[in-house]
């Protein structure tokens, strides 16, 4: 058990130690010359080889990873090319708004994914299924662009012309500063990022749910005297939350993707947009920067998800 | 006191291809601590007469009543049901492996039951779990109430299962086949707990089997059901020994522990659809005694002053109705005895793991040394229980998987470390026929081509040759040949057993594995199967391996046996002189639990010896 743990623990430190390599040999690989992008177009030869000595970028490979290596471990992700800001702090500072938009968008698609699966796989065939169904083809249809759109055109953009604000088109703001209206603003971040989620987890739960009612034991539960609730909620449900934690592991690692598009579109400053800026602009220390942290939070994910296994399932602890 | 009263029930049960008309006009009533038996094979409508009387059959169609403590429960509300379930009326079923919530203790559940039903106090209802488990025989209850399903053997999972049933004291118990899923030794000190349970509760129970020997032996009334009709309904020992239909006579003589030899007296045929409503006898296309009538007329119950009642137009008793059945067809054969040895193994040991990243651990030892011979055209029995290793070995001699230390050899060669081409070779001369006739063919290929497979594969045979080939195939296992182009799914459980047996014999190989090949059948059609194995033996000159956990059908086949356990080699020996004269306790411990001559004695099981589990 405590051996399972810290190999567990020990291989996502093998993860990120092999990321990091891997993006620092990236950044040398590809074209195109730092030292020149920092100094400008303009810059004489002479100033470019300064610059490089400045950054380090003369000196060899391994020597650079090493001391990148050493820097990060003491919280130094080096400097923006762009601004000289240090990447710690940008990426401080754009942190909130995508967990904000992250956290909240993976519990609205459990809440409305969940419950809609149960419904569903209680009474295959009937009109509360065929309902469920149908939410599950339209959310898996839609593109998350085409989604945030949609939703800036009919819940800002037509009460707007209609003389309200609905919602708001887009922008941040602090949670510490005002609840209300941190969440008034995420509120159409959070649906677009949330629904095709919430409908594959719809679609999950019904077909998990369904191929447990099916067992035996709940026959035995039915056996029992139990009320039709219990049977559902209390054996049937239970049994479906391992699948469902695999999925959610799996759906965290992909979350920052879908995130940029989100930020994109409600013009949110978040990770997400970040990312996209410094690559626009080859801002290499903030590329590794933001891919050490995504590496991070999905490594996380996982070690998670892992011992959420053990909790719930008595027989992977034996 | 009569606790169950069922009346003239009928069940239809709406499906996509129509109503299946799974029971007909069936009636019985069940006593207070009587034991009540319903045999009859797959499709009978035995296992959804007990689950309309749980009220468990949403949709079905059902008529006639149930009366349970004086109440008809079919004109009770859900609500009155719930309250009833679990409470008066309670259920084992077949597997209990699948039966336990993985998720919750066994205490949870056995506890959720009483709280379900009483309002108790926590501390109280689990004083009463504990006190049950120790009755029905779990070590240390007190302590194992929090383990999980998962730290239990399958037959104390059962034990498990029959404590959460009886735990509120229900009147009425029903065990839905609660011994199939179990292995031999087990199962008799499951059938022995619910036995003295019963005596000691009150409990009546209705057991629903397809093992109509084992029920006759212990039930005080049987009830004979085939294609959900009620065939014969009479005192166990008089359904037992002097069998008033037909069809309770067929299946008694298709049982292998009744002939030791020879060819078994099978149901000729196939049970009929449930989806057509009967007009005659439902028995009445596979019945030897069929006359006119049979096929034209529903029959009549008739009435034995023994007290058995019988859905038949006989007038007298099957059994007393000597032109009504077969002589025994074929004289066996004895076997060609020779001293050519076709399969030898020696010493053959098989360990999983042993090697981890992280050092040396002991590993998982499967196979402890196995030595065996078959001699050509006999077949070397293997006997044990799950677990055993007896698949793995077959595997082995197949060449399906390398040993860890030891030598198989076939016809003289060496099949370990073959190259490819000699093991391609090598398969032509052994082949396997599998447990499972559902999982075991491609659902998505015709029949034809899953026969002609080996010729495809081995590339003999093309085209039209093929084709005449695998028709021959066809005839020889007894298959119509116009059935070339059908689907695995379009074939019952015995016909695809067939399929697998072509397959095999495709290559007119000189040794065949059977892998439990009859487990998976019903009783009459067991024995078509058994009767074709043991035709194709003395036809083709074949020598077989058969693996089966069933002491019965092993004995019936086989001229030489070995008792495995635990990956070992416990007795071996000729049929005759093991059955008889056992040497190794384990071999009688089996023995005991498959004989039935042996469970009549007293209606007792022998004393449970090993309580532990097969590692």
């Amino acid at each position: 058990m405590i051996s399972f743990i810290a190999s567990r623990i020990g291989f996502a430190a093998l993860v990120l130690i092999m990321l990091s390599g891997f993006v620092f040999t990236l950044f040398f690989v590809a074209p195109g010359d730092p030292a020149r992008i920092v100094a400008g177009e303009r810059a004489t030869e002479a100033q470019v080889a300064m610059v490089r000595e400045n950054l380090g970028l003369d000196r060899p490979i391994i020597e650079q990873y090493v001391s990148f290596v050493g820097r990060s471990l003491s919280g130094d992700l080096g400097y923006s090319y762009r601004n000289q800001q240090p990447v710690l702090e940008l990426i401080k500072n754009r942190m909130p708004a995508t967990i904000s938009l992250c956290v909240g968008a993976v519990i609205l698609w459990l809440l409305m994914g969940i419950p809609i699966g149960i419904m569903s796989a209680r009474r295959p065939g009937s009109l509360a299924d065929r309902i469920g169904q149908g939410f599950v083809l339209i959310g898996v249809s839609f593109p998350s662009f085409v989604l945030g759109m949609a939703a800036l055109y009919f819940l800002y953009f037509v009460p707007r012309q209609a003389g309200f604000t609905l919602f708001p088109p887009g922008g941040y703001r602090p949670f510490l500063d005002n609840p209300g209206l941190w969440a008034w603003h995420l509120m159409l971040p959070w649906f677009t990022l949330a629904l095709t989620s919430a409908a594959i987890y719809a679609r999950l739960t019904r077909g998990q749910l369904l191929e447990v009612l099916g067992e035996d034991y709940i026959r035995t539960a039915r056996a029992k005297g139990l009320s039709e609730r219990k049977v559902v909620y209390k054996h049937g449900v239970r049994s479906i939350f391992s699948p469902l934690t695999t999925q959610l592991g799996a759906d965290i690692a992909a979350l920052l993707g879908g995130a940029l598009v989100t930020e994109q579109v409600f013009g949110l400053q978040g990770i997400g947009s970040l990312a996209v800026q410094s690559v626009q602009t080859q801002d290499r220390p903030v590329i590794i920067g933001v891919v050490m942290l995504a590496g991070f939070f999905i490594v996380i994910a996982n070690l998670i998800v892992d011992f959420l296994y053990i909790l719930l399932d008595p027989r992977i602890r034996t | 006191m009569t606790v169950l009263s069922v009346r003239n029930l009928n069940i239809d049960i709406p499906t996509g291809d129509g109503h299946v008309h799974a029971a007909r006009d069936v009636s019985f009533d069940v006593e207070a601590e009587e034991l009540f038996g319903i045999a009859g094979e797959s499709g009978s409508g035995k296992s959804v007469l007990s689950q309309a009387i749980m009220g468990l059959l949403p949709g079905a169609v059902i008529s006639g009543e149930i009366l349970f403590e004086g109440r008809n429960l079919l004109t009770l509300s859900p609500r009155e049901m719930q309250r009833l379930r679990g409470n008066r009326i309670a259920m084992i079923s077949q597997d209990p492996l699948s039966s336990l919530h993985p998720f919750y203790t066994i205490g949870a559940q056995i506890t959720e039951a009483i709280h379900t039903h009483r309002k108790v106090g926590k501390a109280e209802a689990l004083a009463e779990a504990i006190e049950i488990l120790g009755r029905v025989g779990i070590h240390e209850p007190e302590k194992r109430v929090h383990d999980y399903p998962h730290q239990f053997s399958g037959g104390m999972r059962q034990r498990v299962m029959i404590a959460m049933a009886i735990v509120l004291r229900p009147a009425l118990l029903i065990a839905d086949e609660p011994t199939t899923a179990l292995d031999v030794t087990v199962q008799a000190q499951i059938i022995n707990l619910l036995n003295q349970m019963r005596r000691e509760l009150g409990t009546a129970i209705i057991m629903v089997t397809h093992d109509l020997e084992l029920l006759s032996s212990i039930a005080d009334h049987a009830m004979v059901m085939y294609a959900g009709n009620r065939m014969e309904l009479g005192p166990g020992e008089a359904v037992l020994t002097a069998p008033a239909h037909p069809y309770t006579l067929g299946l008694l003589r298709s049982s292998p522990s009744h002939e030791s030899r020879g060819a078994l007296p099978s149901i000729p045929g196939q049970p009929p659809s449930l989806l057509i409503e009967q007009k005659a006898c439902a028995f009445a296309p596979r019945c030897p005694a069929a006359m006119d009538i049979c096929r034209s007329e529903r029959p009549p119950l008739r009435d034995f002053a023994d007290g058995t009642r019988s859905l038949c137009w006989l007038e007298n008793k099957a059994a007393h109705t000597a032109t009504a059945l077969p002589a025994a067809p074929g004289e066996p054969e004895a076997p060609t005895k020779s001293s050519d040895i076709v399969v030898s193994v020696s010493d053959v040991r098989l360990t999983y793991g042993g090697r981890s990243l992280f050092g040396k651990n002991p590993g998982l030892e499967v196979l402890k040394g196995v030595s065996l011979e078959l001699t050509r055209g006999t077949t070397l029995g293997i006997v044990g229980e799950s677990g055993c290793g007896k698949s793995t070995l077959a595997r082995i001699i197949a060449g399906l998987l390398p040993p860890t230390s030891g030598d198989v050899s076939i016809e003289g060669r060496s099949v370990i470390d073959l190259d490819r081409a000699s093991w391609v070779d090598m398969r032509k001369r052994v082949q396997m026929v599998f447990q499972d006739p559902f999982g075991s063919l491609n659902p998505r290929r015709r029949v034809g081509s899953i026969i002609g497979d080996p010729f495809r594969i081995q590339n003999v045979a093309h085209g039209a040759e093929r084709k005449t080939r695998v028709r021959d195939l066809m005839e020889i296992v007894g298959l119509n040949p116009e059935h070339y182009n059908r689907f695995p799914s379009e074939f019952s459980g015995g016909q695809r057993q067939r399929i697998g047996i072509a397959r095999a014999l495709a290559l007119n190989p000189s040794i065949i594995i059977f892998d439990e090949p009859v487990s998976a059948l019903d009783v009459s059609i067991q024995a078509q199967i058994l009767n074709l194995i043991g035709r194709l033996q003395r036809e083709l000159g074949l020598s077989y391996l058969f693996i089966s956990h069933d002491l019965a059908v092993v004995r019936h086949v086989s001229s030489e046996i070995i008792v495995m356990k635990a990956g070992e080699v416990v007795e071996r020996g000729d049929t005759e002189t093991l059955y008889h004269q056992p040497q190794h306790p384990y071999t009688r411990e089996l023995l005991a639990a498959a004989d039935p001559n042996y469970r009549k004695s007293g209606g007792e099981f022998a004393a449970p010896l090993s309580q532990g589990v097969t590692p």
